[in-house]
């Protein structure tokens, strides 16, 4: 009776895994569909006249790009001396030093002569207090807020409150943007009809890669399978997820790393909250509760050709913090706006948005360890044979393949920023490794962090190994 | 249970091997991608280096040049140009259009006779014609970049009929990037900006208006009039960019519009055109509530100059002075940059106000540096 019972519950058990899996991969078929149409499209019409057209255009926005440092000695100067080589007519860079206990701050005086000015800074968002506004009379393009540490948010918001002008692109410091990455994001802001508060671009991993006084002179991949794994990930979740998420306006990521913002729209809003784990999702997902509860048209746009090359974690530690964080941060802001999840009042964003990222996000990582938690309890018991649960497995495993290898072959038709043989069949090779061990370790990270989580841990960035990009890491 | 367990197992094994053969197909496009991909670079470089060669020795005025269909003829040499459609006929045509944009007078003139020839030109009026916007708005970008009057009577066609608003602009760019545009009035491109443009679609139709020159000057004064300020800084825009006012009048009466933007863009319009007739409503902007009115009011004072008569100086010294106390610091670094500039009374205002603490680093940046004067945005 009881081998009867719990035959029929692991049997139903297997087949709702199975159903849930191909709903999670028909998502992500659809996704794949979507991006390949949507890339194709931006290929054909975003050509380099209209590019031009921007950059000589007086008509274009100005733009505050501001780069939060926090102890970013070893890349600050290589990342300011990129960002003056953007191509646009007016921008202002700044560079909010959020109290780092390094050479930071005076790098940056010594580099580009900048001396200590009384300007005005109107507290719109409420910061950590700022100890003194520095200008560069050689770059006046520059200007430096160097503040009290209060975390990232807090350096972005006090960055926002000295930004003078109605756009602001918010990087980080250890990130490179490619030469024309504001005229690619500015773009979709001014020939939408719809309002654009927010444009964000791909961000891709830069580990590997040449780098020369702030430019990627040569791209390449890395060497460690850490990183490798990385690029495939970045490549499926950007070129793939984020393109059909904004195709479909339901879109509720930019990444902290490289976004283009309304800076009216952020003020209104109160700008980054600096409890949140998650703060770039958080954001978003309130400037679109704001705007859809003044019931103004809007579109969170996705660029899919313009790039922000980071250094990302060379080591399991630092990745596992910040899987654990991303995942923190992620749980945080679906409680926090639990309200919008599948409420008719926030429309495409309530439902698919903030669907997705309920039951596929959050609900994936507990059902795929369910999975794994099952389905070798199931063949110990004999429930199952394991013939049928090396199915499952397999199934999922070339499921998962095939979504990455899709990534790929986007990315071949598409941008092909990887020249050589050798890279695209490394990071095939690696599209399929990855769901072999790498993506069973992601699962037990996001699953320790959803444990954290509830049971209310106290949240800790954790140091984060960053290598510079002059040199490869150690 | 037996044959559930049975249809289970096959299901799952039929799962598989369709997953297997989807992540093998998706690899062999990769592979087939990457293949096409490096073999279409190898033939275009190579016709890239033949067609560089052809298109060098054009630019050169000694060279005997004749062009009969697709054979052209330079010197002892003879060319055959690839049919204008296909990979190769398109590459040919971006290489040609390239150099065009790098070329004038005589080499320009035998470019552009080589694919009015070779049909080029042709094919691409064709482009106009086709179902897709997409490739209506490229082929009219074409044909404004080969410059051949031949396209004319078509792409006028399109800037006035086409259904789409985006080909409508684009042939409208063409059309004054031939610069020979005598059906179409300046005052029917500026409608245009009226339909509900997006500001990226705005910023061109000033960008080709502003190509107009004098003869728009008219419309876009009687335009700042017009009760929708998007429309009045539209036209200033413009007015700005073609750098011409014939009624002052018009533009010292905004300066008092309800929109800051509008009375900021109408200062900046004033110090660009360097009316000295206007320096009493530029100065007076010295105490507009926005600031970057002010700013646009030290702006505009620097490009007017000093003024000669003695009143007017005096009056420009005195707005400068209240603009170094100013409470926005750009509107101070700026005034402070104009009266380094200016002469040794504007010099000695500095001086004597610059002990202010506030002032310091602007202090000592002018005693170190004399009068190195940047104009600060």
């Amino acid at each position: 009776m009881l081998t009867h019972f719990l035959w029929n519950a692991f049997f139903g058990f297997a087949w709702l895994i199975l159903v849930y899996t191909v709903f999670v991969n028909s998502t992500y078929l659809v996704y794949t569909l979507v991006a390949i149409g949507t890339v194709r499209r931006h290929l054909k019409t975003r050509s380099k006249e209209r590019i031009e057209q921007i950059f000589r255009s007086k008509r274009a926005p100005r733009i505050s790009v501001i780069l939060t440092a926090y102890n970013e000695g070893p890349t600050i100067i290589d990342s300011v001396r990129a960002m003056m080589r953007l191509l646009y007519s007016e921008y202002e860079i700044v560079i909010v030093n959020d109290g780092s206990e390094d050479d930071t701050l005076q790098l940056m005086i010594d580099a580009f002569g900048m001396e200590r000015v009384e300007k005005t800074y109107e507290e719109t968002i409420s910061t950590q207090p700022v100890r003194g506004i520095y200008a560069s009379f050689e770059c006046p393009l520059l200007l430096v807020v160097d503040k009290e540490n209060g975390g990232k948010a807090d350096a972005v918001n006090a960055g926002v409150n000295a930004a003078n002008h109605p756009l602001f692109c918010a990087c980080d410091a250890d990130s490179l943007l490619e030469d024309d990455a504001l005229l690619q994001l500015v773009l979709p802001m001014m020939d939408r009809l719809a309002f654009v508060p927010v444009a964000g671009g791909v961000v891709r991993a830069a580990n590997g890669s040449t780098v020369t006084r702030g430019t990627i002179e040569k791209i390449e991949l890395g060497h460690r399978p850490i990183e490798l794994f990385q690029v495939v990930e970045y490549l499926r979740a950007f070129l793939v997820g984020r393109t059909a998420q904004a195709a479909l306006n339901i879109s509720l990521i930019v990444s902290g790393a490289f976004g283009l913002f309304d800076t009216e729209t952020v003020k209104r809003v109160g700008g980054y909250n600096k409890d949140a784990i998650g703060e770039d999702f958080e954001l978003i997902v309130r400037i679109t509760k704001h705007l859809h509860e003044i019931r103004r048209e809007f579109e969170i746009f996705f660029v899919p050709q313009t790039v922000c090359w980071t250094m990302v974690p060379h080591d399991w530690k630092s990745l596992r913090n910040q899987r654990e964080r991303w995942h923190r941060g992620l749980m945080q802001t679906l409680q926090w706006h639990s309200h919008m999840i599948f409420n008719p009042r926030y429309g495409k964003t309530g439902f698919l948005g903030m669907g997705y990222f309920v039951l596929i996000e959050f609900l994936g990582s507990v059902v795929e360890l369910l999975g794994y938690a099952v389905f070798p309890l199931a063949v110990f018991i004999h429930v199952l044979n394991l013939p049928t649960a090396l199915l499952f497995f397999l199934i999922s495993v070339f499921g998962g393949a095939f979504l990455s290898l899709s990534a790929l072959l986007l990315e071949e038709l598409s941008f092909h920023r990887y020249t050589k043989w050798r890279d695209v069949l490394k990071l095939a090779l690696y599209a399929i490794l990855e769901n072999f061990g790498y993506r069973q370790l992601t699962l037990w990270w996001r699953c320790r962090a959803m444990i954290d989580y509830f049971r209310r841990a106290k949240h800790v960035w954790g140091e984060m190994q960053r290598a510079s990009f002059s040199a490869p890491p150690p | 249970m037996t044959a559930l367990h049975a249809a289970q197992y096959w299901a799952l094994l039929l799962a598989l091997a369709i997953s297997l053969a989807l992540n093998s197909l998706v690899f062999s496009a990769i592979i087939v991608a990457k293949l096409v991909r490096e073999r279409r670079e190898t033939a275009l470089a190579a016709l890239q280096a033949q067609l560089t060669d052809l298109l060098v020795s054009i630019s050169n005025a000694d060279e005997t040049f004749s062009v009969e269909r697709n054979r052209v003829t330079i010197g002892d040499r003879v060319i055959l140009l690839p049919p204008p459609r296909g990979l190769v006929g398109s590459t040919t045509r971006e290489l040609i259009l390239s150099f065009i944009a790098t070329l004038k007078g005589e080499g320009r003139e035998r470019l552009t006779l080589i694919l009015e020839s070779a049909g080029y030109v042709d094919a691409t009026i064709q482009g106009l014609k086709s179902r897709s916007e997409l490739r209506r708005a490229r082929a009219a970008s074409i044909l404004g970049g080969i410059g051949s009057a031949r396209a004319l009577p078509a792409l006028t066609e399109r800037f006035l009929l086409d259904p789409s608003q985006e080909v409508r602009l684009v042939a409208a760019e063409a059309l004054a990037a031939l610069r020979d545009i005598p059906g179409i009035p300046g005052a029917l491109l500026f409608l245009e900006a009226a339909r509900q443009p997006t500001r990226y679609q705005e910023a061109r139709i000033a960008n080709v208006m502003s190509k107009f020159g004098a003869s728009v000057v008219g419309p876009l004064e009687d335009a700042l009039s017009d009760p929708d300020a998007r429309i009045v800084n539209f036209a200033l825009d413009v007015l700005i960019e073609i750098g011409l006012v014939l009624h002052p009048d018009k533009v010292i009466a905004i300066t008092k519009h309800s929109s800051a933007q509008v009375r900021s863009r109408a200062i900046e319009l004033l110090g660009a055109v360097g009316r000295i007739d206007a320096f009493e409503p530029v100065s007076e902007a010295m105490s507009d509530s926005a600031w970057f009115v002010r700013l646009n009011s030290v702006k505009a004072l620097i490009a007017m100059g000093t003024p000669r008569d003695e009143a007017k100086r005096a009056r420009y010294f005195r707005a400068l002075e209240t603009a170094l106390h100013d409470e926005r610091w750009a509107v101070r670094r700026n005034a402070a940059a104009a009266l380094a500039a200016a002469d040794d009374k504007g010099r000695l205002i500095l001086q004597r106000a610059l002990t202010n603490e506030g002032l310091a680093a602007l202090h000592m940046y002018y005693l170190r540096r004399g009068q190195v004067v940047p104009t600060i945005t």
